[in-house]
């Protein structure tokens, strides 16, 4: 039944929906098992209507988690069709071309049911702990990358199908824990299936379609507002991305075209896809181009369907950005969240208050160390530590935060406790900031040391590192310089990332993250922050004098 | 020592609240004073000035008074604390800079964080490592200590913050970094993390110790004075500072740790309604306060006003989480909501209706109050429907201008959206309300709350108008607003014990858990606190155990209180049974085939409890019914008749059917049409729906 709804009694029944995806995330925090969801956070939720359109997300979502589950609505109805789910049915996947891009991210949805009917789909990612395979991006084939879970039915009208709980204990190192945040995964879709329910009931509605659809419609129009503001015409990038030492460089092209309120992304002249483990699906370009798009244009409207539909997005099949099977892509971030850069890069021109410069945050810095106390346990730790973010217009970069996903580090007593490795250092790096009218936020040096004594690992420890930015640093904009490159050291020799890293007792591997590009002339900077920065460490007198261009740094 | 009179006095943003209980006659006496920010104590004496007219001399009588200040929140806010040094093991010292790395806002990015309270020139680190395990590894470096130590005298140190790696576990590296400093810096102020907060997470740690080296010093200056203040006029009781658990210490344990009472603000009004809720048998309650910039809500389900862990100070954006600096310590479990009085109310980019979280504030205030506000706020709204008397605001000290009300809600919400200015309040009311239930839906879910079987008891100057809408979409059946709602804090204070409480991070699986060992844990932390208390001039009446829990491999911890017998007696299946109901209450059900894992210990100490401030009451003997005027009713969506009911007129057992509007001085409570109220002989006002 249609009805109309009044500005006031849809922002009223907005913020109910938008609270039901905040209370499904907070459920999630507090059930999950696994230290890369309940610390870091590495996981989203979302809400479909009944067609499988984004009705709405939580606040704190990682982008391409969101955009993967969301393309893969569009395509799951083909392998069950939503007219014939139940009660109690839900799906699983893993596929990197249905879903987020690669095989540690598990998708779990579940429809939803108000009185007969299917109104809504609750979703959520989680990026478990494992699902098998190589640890390493240097393979060749997503076959070596571990299990690939197609499409399923985990559960039916509310029966676990045990078969395929099996099969996944029986390929991931750690069954336990990823079984049982499996099922807190699904605890927590019924949670919301329930909340969202008991809105319906409340609200007297029997389903969302036009409420779902007037908030699309005005978010859309917003978005086409965003756009609009942008002078037509075609606004280029181009990068050029490094795999560490002696490693071949990824080109990465974009082309926008704005024409009116619509515009057109074109990865045309990317680079082909490689064989190693960083190659990046459709969807997940297309998400973090999204994400890039929206910070600029649109960063307060909510994230629906709606927001979309002034966007065309392109990539030529095979390239990079659009890789086809059996394509290793374990390690996509190291490509993909430069993206949000390129669009940057390409609107600096016209929009030079909005966009930001380069971040030594991006791409994430994502580390396991795994091994075996002295002993014989085995333990598991990804300790999680950032670069910093680009310079803005009106701002220095934030030191050590995550961009563009959005997760927590952990704190080193945990770690430690967790793990016989030491952290000997977690501090900022003078000088690992790009220097501007507005420098770009810091890095950090994370140290771990192997311990020699009683306490020394049975086995050497595997030190699995996706990376990026350690040949080529993040780009200044406006005449301000470049952060220097990230770095990885073991005993003061310098290594690469991606392949698996044996670390022996007494090793010491010392991990630089890089800082952000700066933004404007950096003789142009207040001479009191200079001093401050002097007098805090973060810059070298020989920065304050030979860069800042600072008379007396002594 | 007893006295005749209790005094209350809780400094605010705006105003100094008094409250002051003249034990012989059963008589509360309200006074109000502007804050005096540059120093606080001089809006105290004010007020100490005004009861000298009524009672010369009262402070000889007084027994005790019991003070609450924003003191320390506003020094981190307006960053006016000390001069403060930060020492960490080496190669940490940016550990409340790095944070948590985590963006509260994944689409800005311009997003802002507060800079930390402790520069880095101002940290150091030191050459000492201890273990996980407690093992030291590397001894502290004492001449590196004493070089650091020279270097903060000469530059002008006030108070330095120590925090060391695993000193929850092992703290003999700071105990000698304190020791050391305190024979070298004899001047300065100290704040040793496993004296603070001896718990695991060196970042949260780091962040409480240092916010309680920063506002130390000022804390110790403004409590001396006071104290000599008081002194001078007489008095030899008891000074009480309240605690932002609740509970209230001496004048001593406030100035070693400002940062338990950093959130003592909105603990005066929890404590006023837990009280209620235990005089009027109620199984549970929301306690509801709603004031000028935000309104607050606490969930009252057991016998204790509940506690929370962690929360953020001096946050950049108000209502993000994660945009403020961590503090963990034990504080009114609380949620707050960007909504209140003063929250603006416009058009969203969607083109659909927004209230807050930006605030008028004081000033410009409400476009009614005339003060150079032109934008339309929730008091613009609940003016314009009638629900506030213009000529009767803060008892008719304030006029209201209802046609600057109408005129903004005209301009920025009406037109856009093709409506009246009435309706367009209505909208306004509402979605303030729906903004405040849908937050306490969150809130409750959070905690196994369920707040259709609550009552909701309204304090604050905005939340009596607001309560029934807010109790009608929470299918919360009953209300409760106390008297002189608008100041309920300071009568609170005076219901609060002398307590204190320690925490101790223990992490062991339940079967591997000696419980004798944890027996002389508790033992130790009640030694501890039972020292504090005396020291506060009060005895232990009755400590309340409690312990963090987790399935072993996950991150968030349930706190459980435990029953008051000895651990053996309940033995490793009795913990069990308890956890795992628990955890069902909280989540729904229990995990089958998962261990559970004790994290930290909790022990509270408590002195006896204190008289309520609540005493009996007659009616004025002035005539009930003041007046009648036109209001919004929400079932007719129009303008209906309401009568006026002066509440101190009201005898007990006297119904009133709504739609009423009932006034006094510091608040208003609207009854509609489907609701009845009444006054019991306590002066508290039960408002039900029919």
């Amino acid at each position: 039944m249609p009805r109309t709804h009044s500005p006031v009694g849809l922002e009223i029944a907005w913020s109910r929906i938008t609270s039901i995806a905040d209370e499904a995330d907070a459920n999630v925090a507090r059930t999950a098992f696994s230290s890369i969801i309940r610390d870091s956070h590495d996981y989203s939720c979302g809400l479909y209507d009944a067609r499988g359109n984004l009705l709405s997300q939580p606040a704190s979502v990682a982008p391409a988690h969101l955009g993967g589950m969301t393309a893969a609505m569009k395509v799951l109805g083909d392998h069950f069709p939503f007219e014939t789910l139940r009660e109690g049915d839900a799906i699983v996947t893993n596929d990197p071309w249905i879903m987020s891009g690669h095989l540690p991210d598990i998708m779990i949805v579940m429809p939803v049911f108000h009185r007969g009917r299917l109104v809504a789909h609750a979703g959520s990612v989680f990026h478990h702990q494992d699902v098998g395979g190589h640890l390493g991006t240097d393979t060749r084939e997503v076959f070596e990358e571990g299990l690939q879970i197609p499409p399923c039915m985990l559960y039916r009208a509310g029966q676990a199908n045990e078969d395929i709980f099996r099969i996944i204990a029986q390929n991931v190192r750690v069954p336990e824990l990823v079984i049982n945040d499996l099922k807190s995964q699904v605890a927590s879709l019924h949670f919301t299936a329930g909340r969202i329910r008991g809105f319906l009931e409340e609200q007297d509605l029997d389903d969302l379609e036009s409420l779902a659809d007037e908030i699309y419609q005005r978010t859309e129009t917003a978005v086409r507002r965003g756009i609009e503001k942008i002078p037509d015409g075609v606004y280029s990038a181009e990068k050029l991305l490094d795999l560490g030492p002696d490693e071949p460089n990824v080109r990465l092209k974009l082309r926008l075209e704005i024409t009116g309120d619509e515009l057109f992304a074109d990865f045309a002249g990317t680079g082909p896809q490689v064989e190693r483990g960083v190659n990046c699906v459709f969807n997940y370009t297309t998400a973090y181009l999204l994400f890039g798009i929206m910070s600029l244009v649109a960063p307060f409207l909510p994230s629906n369907a709606g927001a979309v539909r002034p966007l065309r997005i392109a990539a030529p099949e095979g390239c990079i950005l659009n890789a086809q099977r059996p394509a290793p892509v374990i390690g996509r971030t190291a490509i993909g969240q430069n993206i949000p850069e390129l669009v940057f890069s390409a609107l600096s021109s016209v929009l030079p208050e909005e966009v930001i410069a380069e971040s030594g945050s991006l791409p994430l810095w994502w580390l396991t160390l795994s091994g075996q106390r002295a002993g014989g346990e085995p333990f598991v730790v990804g300790p999680m530590f950032s670069g910093g973010l680009g310079a803005r217009s009106g701002s220095d970069g934030v030191s050590t935060l995550t961009f563009p996903t959005n997760i927590m580090n952990n704190p080193v007593e945990a770690m430690e406790s967790e793990s016989p490795l030491l952290v000997e250092r977690r501090e900022l790096l003078e000088d690992s900031a790009g220097a501007g009218r507005y420098r770009g936020g810091l890095g950090q040096a994370f140290v771990v040391r192997v311990p020699d004594d009683d306490t020394a690992p049975a086995r050497p420890v595997v030190s699995f590192l996706v990376a990026g930015r350690t040949v080529i640093g993040p780009k200044g904009l406006f005449g301000a310089t470049d952060a220097p490159p990230a770095a990885i050291e073991v005993n003061g020799q310098t290594i690469g990332w991606g392949r698996p890293y044996l670390l022996n007792p007494g090793d010491r591997i010392a991990y630089r993250t890089a800082g952000g590009g700066g933004y404007g002339n950096p003789k142009e900077r207040d001479r009191d922050k200079v001093r401050e920065d002097l007098l805090n460490g973060l810059i070298s007198p020989q920065a304050a004098r030979d860069i800042y261009g600072l008379d007396d740094p002594s | 020592m007893s006295g005749r009179f209790l005094l209350g006095c809780d400094i605010g943003g705006t105003f100094t609240d008094f409250v002051l209980l003249d034990q012989e006659n059963d008589e509360l006496h309200l006074v109000k004073c502007p804050t005096t920010a540059e120093d606080p104590s001089n809006g105290v004496m004010d007020g100490i000035a005004a009861y000298e007219q009524l009672f010369p001399e009262f402070l000889a009588e007084t027994e005790r008074v019991h003070h609450g200040t924003t003191l320390v929140i506003n020094a981190v806010i307006e960053r006016s604390g000390a001069k403060t040094a930060l020492i960490t093991t080496k190669g940490f010292r940016d550990v409340i800079e790095i944070g948590s790395e985590r963006r509260y806002d994944v689409y800005d990015l311009q997003q802002q964080y507060p800079s930390p309270l402790v520069p880095r020139h101002l940290r150091f680190g030191v050459t000492e490592r201890i273990r996980s395990d407690g093992m030291v590894l590397t001894p502290l470096d004492l001449r590196e200590l004493e070089a650091i130590a020279r270097h903060v005298a000469d530059i002008g140190v006030e108070s330095v913050a120590v925090c060391l790696l695993h000193s929850y576990r092992d703290a003999a590296h700071e105990e000698q970094v304190e020791e050391r400093l305190a024979a070298l810096l004899p001047e300065v102020e100290l704040s040793i993390s496993a004296q603070v907060l001896p718990e695991i997470n060196e970042y949260a740690r780091a962040s409480t110790t240092v916010v309680n080296a920063y506002t130390k010093p000022l804390m110790r200056g403004y409590l001396e004075r006071l104290e000599r203040l008081f002194t001078e006029k007489g008095f030899g009781g008891q000074i009480l500072i309240m605690l932002s658990s609740g509970g209230a210490t001496s004048i001593d344990t406030a100035v070693r740790f400002p940062v338990r009472v950093i959130e003592s603000g909105p603990v005066g009004g929890v404590t006023l309604c837990q009280g209620i809720k235990s005089r009027s048998g109620l199984g549970s309650a929301i306690a509801f306060d709603m004031g000028g910039t935000t309104a607050k809500v606490c969930l009252l389900q057991g016998d204790e006003v509940p506690l929370a862990n962690d929360y953020e100070v001096a946050r950049v954006h108000r209502f993000k989480r994660g945009s403020g600096i961590p503090i963990k310590a034990s504080c009114v479990d609380l949620l707050e909501i960007g909504t209140g009085g003063g929250s603006i109310a416009g058009i969203g980019p969607l083109g659909l209706l927004q209230v807050g979280p930006q605030s008028a504030g004081a000033t410009p205030g409400p476009a009614c109050y005339g003060f150079g506000g032109t934008k339309p706020t929730t008091t613009d709204a609940d003016l314009l429907l009638g629900y506030l008397d213009p000529s009767y605001f803060l008892g008719g000290t304030m006029p209201l201008d209802p046609d600057a009300s109408r005129e903004a809600l005209r301009a920025h919400v009406a037109d856009q959206l093709g409506m009246t200015p009435e309706l367009a309040a209505w909208g306004v009311h509402d979605l303030a309300n729906e903004s405040m239930a849908a937050a306490t839906r969150v809130f409750a879910a959070e905690r196994g709350a369920d707040p259709t079987k609550m009552t909701l008891i309204a304090t604050g100057g905005a939340g009596p108008v607001h309560a029934r809408g807010l109790a009608a979409k929470l299918g919360v059946g009953r209300i409760i607003v106390p008297p002189a709602a608008g100041v309920a804090s300071a009568i609170g204070f005076l219901a609060a014990p002398v307590s204190f409480d320690l925490v101790q991070t223990h992490k062991r699986a339940l079967s591997e858990a000696n419980l004798a060992h944890l027996e002389s844990l508790f033992a130790e932390q009640s030694r501890k606190i039972a020292e504090t208390l005396e020291a506060a001039g009060g005895e232990v009446a009755r400590f309340d155990r409690s312990v963090d829990v987790r399935y072993i491999g996950q991150g968030h911890e349930i706190r459980i209180a435990l029953p008051d017998k000895p651990l053996a007696e309940l033995g490793k299946a009795g913990l069990l049974t308890l956890f795992q109901q628990s955890y069902e209450r909280l989540y729904g059900s229990a995990l089958s085939g998962n261990e559970f894992e004790i994290v930290n210990l909790r022990l509270t100490g408590r002195g006896p409890e204190t008289a309520s401030p609540l005493r009996p009451r007659q009616a004025s003997g002035d005539p009930m019914i003041k007046g009648e005027r036109p209001a919004f009713c929400p079932n007719e969506q129009d303008f209906v008749r309401h009568i006026v009911v002066d509440r101190y007129a009201i005898d007990p057992g006297v119904r009133i059917e709504g739609p009423a509007i009932i006034e006094e001085r510091e608040s208003t409570t609207v009854v509609d049409a489907r609701m009845t109220a009444e006054v019991d002989e306590l002066g508290l006002l039960h408002l039900q729906f029919v």
